[in-house]
């Protein structure tokens, strides 16, 4: 088996799978993806992809460790509805990005698998200690007659490595 | 003996009605005693019901983490959805970072003082080893609050 394999388990792809695990569960009538969302897709999807890594500057030390032992992971997660009505595009809309919101900030479920998510490689092992929403954007367009509404909420995973 | 007295209409009357509203009043104290009896049975049963769903549930889940087919952490997440306690989520514990206060609060040594001790980078390690060891075991046991507050955490949760 190769190391760059989908079932080796790495930050974030396997917060972002646990993530939409949960998002599924729960809404089973969202169409759930793990990339960045595309007009074409249908109303009412959730898009979950990596963003961005940052390392913690502060945290470099001396030793054996040349790594960031505090490093960020930022995960898009976007939701997008489109309607006829711009009316109740953006009601159905700001539901659904308000409920994204509360899944990552207070799903219990959610919170205990990924306080259990932990990966060893090269003899470092890696752990979520804090996580948190940096913001969200809103766009709004309109295309054919159809309204589309997109928002993007940046999720943030501040793991350490020991 | 003295012979029953001769009671008048409106007394019987009273007593009858007496009688009728203590007849109505046990009547219904029996019949909510039995209601909450049923109720017991019902909730007892929805416990038993519940319970053994959730240890199936359990044993699946297990087996699917056992044979590999899901991760841990989705394997806590499913135990959580269904209200079943995972296992103990681990406190990281936080690393020594020597901070920049602490380099300055080492003092270099006075003019009368002799000059430290020139050792190997091995017998250096060790000794760094040593008295990490020591502020370790001088921070133990570990106070929550303090320790969250190493990490910069708020103090209501690990979430901002």
């Amino acid at each position: 088996m190769s190391l760059f394999d989908e079932t080796t388990e790495v930050f974030p792809s396997n917060a972002i799978q646990l993530i939409c695990d949960r998002a599924a569960m729960l809404y089973p009538d969202l169409f759930i993806i793990q990339r960045m969302l595309r007009q074409a897709d249908p109303t009412q999807s959730l898009g979950v992809y990596p963003l961005n890594w940052l390392p913690d500057e502060g945290s470099y030390e001396t030793g054996n460790f040349e790594e960031p032992t505090i490093q960020r992971y930022v995960i898009g997660v976007q939701t997008f509805v489109m309607h006829a009505d711009p009316v109740k595009g953006i009601q159905i809309h700001s539901v659904l990005s308000k409920v994204m919101r509360s899944l990552l900030y207070n799903d219990v479920p959610l919170s205990v698998g990924l306080n259990q998510l932990q990966i060893t490689m090269f003899g470092k092992t890696e752990k979520i200690q804090r996580r948190g929403i940096a913001r969200t954007k809103y766009l709004s367009n309109e295309v054919r007659g159809q309204f589309l509404y997109l928002s993007t909420t940046e999720y943030w995973l501040e793991t350490q490595t020991q | 003996m003295t012979e029953p007295q001769e009671l008048s209409i409106e007394e019987r009357r009273s007593r009858n009605d007496a009688v009728r509203d203590l007849t109505r009043s046990l009547k219904t104290e029996t019949e909510s005693r039995l209601q909450e009896t049923h109720d017991d049975v019902q909730v007892r049963k929805l416990d038993e019901d519940h319970a053994a769903a959730q240890k199936e549930f359990s044993e699946e889940v297990t087996r699917a983490l056992g044979s590999g087919t899901i991760s841990d952490a989705r394997a806590a997440m499913l135990l959580a959805a269904a209200g079943i306690d995972p296992a103990p989520i681990e406190v990281p514990v936080p690393l020594l970072v020597t901070t920049q206060e602490d380099a300055k609060e080492e003092e270099p040594p006075g003019e009368g003082e002799p000059p430290p001790e020139e050792l190997t980078p091995a017998e250096q390690a060790e000794k760094t080893n040593e008295a990490q060891d020591g502020e370790l075991a001088a921070a133990a046991p570990v106070d929550p609050p303090k320790q969250m507050a190493a990490f910069g955490a708020t103090a209501t949760g690990e979430e901002k």
